[in-house]
């Protein structure tokens, strides 16, 4: 197990006389990417923004190894990397001074902001767009630009809020696979996103938080263990009558759903049979159909329906 | 500490620089005010003034009025009927309204008949500050022509004047000729009077007793006579002698005869006397004579004191001369400044004092609303930091903009105004220092740049009604004009004039800078608490 680098306890926040964030307690190891996922207004901004210090918690205890980080500001700034949702930079600057620019603001010796900002630069492939003021670059390349920021100052942890939102599939493939470099340099990173399926191949941990609080937080794999009890199966076939594939499937396999998407069926059904049995049934169903069968695929449900239900649960 | 400064510093300098509406309004932005400024109050002439006039029985002065009002492009109106004129103002078409009115009262109108008028101006004093500017260029117009009539008429009096000197220089001629018969009849009187006195001494040796002596003789000789005849006979030569004796004692007795008449007639008369009262009379006739030529002399003089005396003199027996008191200190060369040049220290205060609220309070505002904002706060710099490196580019802005301004002043208005480097430069530093800290005040106050600008204008108009540009103090009642002595904007605009006109030491503006320092510290600890109230309120 890796060396824990941020542990939480007992946070709690109230604005107003309002909770925003109940009891929460997290910890963090190096090397790591805790996702956390929840609907918009659960608590995950105000989570990240409480844990960098902008909002005070009465309660919390924040803590990175010895070091308290309530009470030692200048640690939890230098330990920590923030990547707001909205895109914290100067629109008039380049990026190559955006970077810089806050580079000094943290104290850094000019040769090492140079020799870091060129690596950053590097790592989040901004090269071609150095020299460009930040007010004209795409959406991806100012997220991208927004994490190089963060990491200026070379961070142990990275919080990223929301940092896909508002790209296309391929921009968020891309963003999700530089935070994956990322880890591998070593920092450990939190982020927040609603994208679930998107962001849970890139997370060691996921934790699902609703209305303040952290519900459930473990592997995806363990998650789908403790809260998923339907498989999920998704087929693809020619000519693709999906329709009466579905109506002839639905009473002997109890069918939960059914949908089409990207051209595939997806159906849920409970885990009432072996993945096996489920595939054997429907091969010979598409066969009998004169269905040619190009894809099928059995597996444990999404990370987004594990989601569904454990705020259902709580509901 | 420094490095971060100068890196916030670069930061906002980059991006006003980039912000070409920005870099645009700092660089246009002053030369506009100040062009504007130099434009308008060059002159003091109103421009596109319209004037009815009424002038009824068609007088000199109104012609000579109309033609004076048209050369210094004043719009004039003739008007048949009083009541046309004064409606005419009232309704806007005309801006005054000026009668002239004949009347026959003025003895003077003897010489020149343009005083035989009246002239009265019809106001609309509902247009308060135009009102009387018209007024004083009128009035000015109408001080003219009254002038040039005043000239008129002492010209005529002094040709008079002089006329009557020339009749009366010819008079002392015939004066002298006067003098000079008197004084020979008053020689002749005296010689006359000396005779006389000859005369009444040779009279008075005349001794009466001689003659009776002699006519005694005459007696013994006739007794000789006798005595002879007596002896030798009468004979011819006796008889001869006899005859001759009795001639001789007729002749004696005539003399004698007309001796006591003459005496009978100097005691009777006196002619000595009546000759010392004429005497006496001619001295008076000529003493009298020499005084009235003593005082034609005087006249004479007088006149020719009044020929030499000017119109102007008549005019303005008082001389008044409007000396400047800039630039006249011991040992200093005299500035000859313009009107530009004395509204300038008011101009530049204003420049700055706008520049100053506006750009830090936009500036302020800018900074917290942007979403960069955010992640500079969590970095290891203090807010503190942050806004004295606002703080600092403001300054340098307003600094620049303030060079501008005295440079466009010195090539474009020929401004004589001489400004001290070593006094102005730290002046303007303290004064833009504190409406740079105002504008951040204001920036930390409001949440939003369109309330942010309009706080900023406003308390810009509030310091500028509160000062002597737009009314004076003094004019002011005295609690708020006591008061008012002691604002930023006063403060600064004394400060300056004292520099750029008076040419005044240090010590002269210490006052003011000091007040103006201890406002500075009163800003910073308002800013420090604002910020610290504002860090517990702060919602991302």
């Amino acid at each position: 197990m890796p060396k824990e680098i941020l542990k939480v306890t007992n946070l709690n926040l109230d604005i107003k006389g309002k909770l925003i964030l109940d009891d929460i307690n997290l910890k963090l190891h190096k090397k790591e990417i805790l996702g956390l996922i929840g609907i918009s207004g659960s608590g995950k901004s105000m989570l990240l923004k409480t844990i960098t210090g902008l909002y005070k918690s009465k309660t919390a205890k924040i803590k990175s190894g010895e070091h308290n980080l309530i009470k030692n500001k200048k640690v939890l700034k230098n330990l920590v990397g923030f990547s707001t949702q909205e895109d914290s930079i100067y629109g008039n600057l380049t990026v190559e001074e955006n970077i810089k620019y806050f580079g000094k603001l943290y104290g850094i010796k000019n040769k090492t902001i140079k020799e870091r900002s060129e690596e950053l630069i590097k790592l989040l492939e901004l090269d071609q767009y150095k020299k460009e003021l930040a007010k004209k670059l795409s959406g991806g390349t100012v997220k991208r630009l927004n994490i190089a920021c963060s990491l200026i100052h070379n961070p142990k942890i990275l919080l990223l809020d929301e940092p896909i939102s508002g790209l296309d599939p391929n921009l968020r493939e891309n963003i999700l696979s530089l935070i994956d470099k990322i880890r591998k340099t070593g920092t450990a990173i939190i982020i927040t996103s609603h994208f679930i399926n998107e962001i849970e191949p890139f997370c060691d941990r996921i934790g699902v938080i609703s209305n303040g609080k952290i519900l459930a937080m473990d592997s995806a794999i363990m998650l789908r263990e403790k809260y998923s009890n339907t498989y999920e199966i998704s087929i693809r076939s020619y000519p693709g009558k999906y329709k009466k594939i579905h109506k002839l499937a639905k009473s002997d396999l109890n069918v939960i759903n059914a949908f089409t998407k990207n051209n595939e069926l997806i159906m849920h059904v409970p885990k009432k049979y072996s993945i096996n049995n489920y595939t054997k049934y429907l091969t010979k169903l598409l066969n009998d159909n004169k269905e040619y069968l190009i894809k099928i695929n059995v597996s444990q449900s999404s990370l987004k329906e594990v989601f569904r239900v454990i705020i259902k649960n709580v509901i | 500490m420094s490095f971060k400064v100068t890196t916030i510093i670069g930061k906002n300098l980059k991006e006003m620089r980039r912000s070409k509406l920005s870099s645009l309004i700092i660089i246009i932005g002053p030369i506009l005010i100040i062009l504007l400024a130099g434009f308008v109050f060059s002159t003091d002439s109103l421009q596109g003034i319209k004037l009815a006039i009424h002038d009824g029985s068609d007088t000199v002065l109104g012609d000579n009025l109309i033609q004076k009002f048209k050369e210094k492009s004043f719009e004039v109106n003739e008007m048949s009927t009083l009541e046309s004129c004064i409606t005419s103002v009232k309704t806007g078409k005309n801006h005054l309204c000026i009668e002239v009115e004949e009347v026959n009262s003025n003895p003077l109108g003897k010489i020149d008949s343009r005083v035989n008028n009246n002239v009265t101006l019809f106001v609309d004093y509902s247009k308060t500050r135009i009102a009387w500017s018209i007024i004083n260029q009128v009035h000015a117009t109408i001080g003219e022509e009254s002038e040039e009539t005043t000239y008129a008429i002492l010209g005529t009096l002094t040709e008079r004047i002089s006329n009557s000197i020339n009749e009366i220089n010819s008079k002392e001629d015939e004066l002298d000729d006067a003098i000079e018969s008197v004084e020979t009849i008053q020689t002749t009187l005296k010689e006359s009077e000396e005779n006389i006195e000859t005369i009444t001494n040779q009279l008075n040796q005349l001794d009466p007793n001689v003659l009776i002596e002699i006519n005694s003789f005459d007696n013994i000789l006739l007794e000789y006579i006798n005595e002879i005849e007596n002896e030798f006979g009468e004979t011819d030569i006796t008889q001869d002698m006899r005859n001759q004796l009795q001639e001789h004692s007729e002749n004696i007795a005539t003399v004698m005869s007309i001796i006591q008449l003459v005496n009978q007639e100097f005691n009777a008369n006196n002619p000595q006397e009546g000759l010392a009262t004429i005497t006496e009379e001619v001295d008076n006739l000529l003493s009298e004579l020499k005084s009235i030529k003593t005082g034609i002399r005087q006249i004479n003089k007088d006149f020719d004191d009044v020929e030499g005396i000017l119109a102007e003199e008549v005019l303005n027996p008082i001389p008044i001369t409007y000396s400047s008191v800039a630039g006249n200190e011991a040992g200093q060369s005299e500035q000859k400044l313009n009107f530009f040049d004395y509204i300038l220290p008011g101009l530049i205060t204003i420049v700055i004092m706008f520049a100053s609220i506006l750009l830090t309070s936009t500036l302020t505002i800018k900074e917290r609303k942007t979403r960069a904002y955010l992640r500079s706060i969590l970095t290891p710099t203090s807010r503190g930091i942050f806004t004295f490196g606002n703080y600092v580019t403001a300054l340098i802005i307003v600094l620049i903009q303030a060079t501008i301004l005295l440079a466009i002043t010195k090539l474009f208005f020929s401004s004589n105004i001489a400004i001290p480097f070593s006094l102005t430069f730290p002046s303007i530093l303290i004064i833009s220092s504190f409406f740079i800290l105002a504008g951040i005040i204001i920036g930390n106050i409001f949440s939003s740049e369109e309330t942010g600008v309009i706080a900023s204008v406003c308390i810009g108009i509030i310091f500028l009604i509160s000062s002597s540009m737009i009314m004076s103090i003094e004019a002011m009642p005295k609690i708020l004009g006591g008061i008012i002595r002691y604002t930023p904007f006063v403060l600064a605009e004394t400060t300056l004039r004292k520099i750029a006109i008076f040419q005044l030491p240090l010590a002269n503006i210490i006052p003011e800078l000091v007040i103006l320092v201890g406002y500075l510290i009163v800003s910073v600890i308002l800013i420090s608490m604002l910020q610290s109230s504002q860090k517990n309120k702060e919602v991302f």
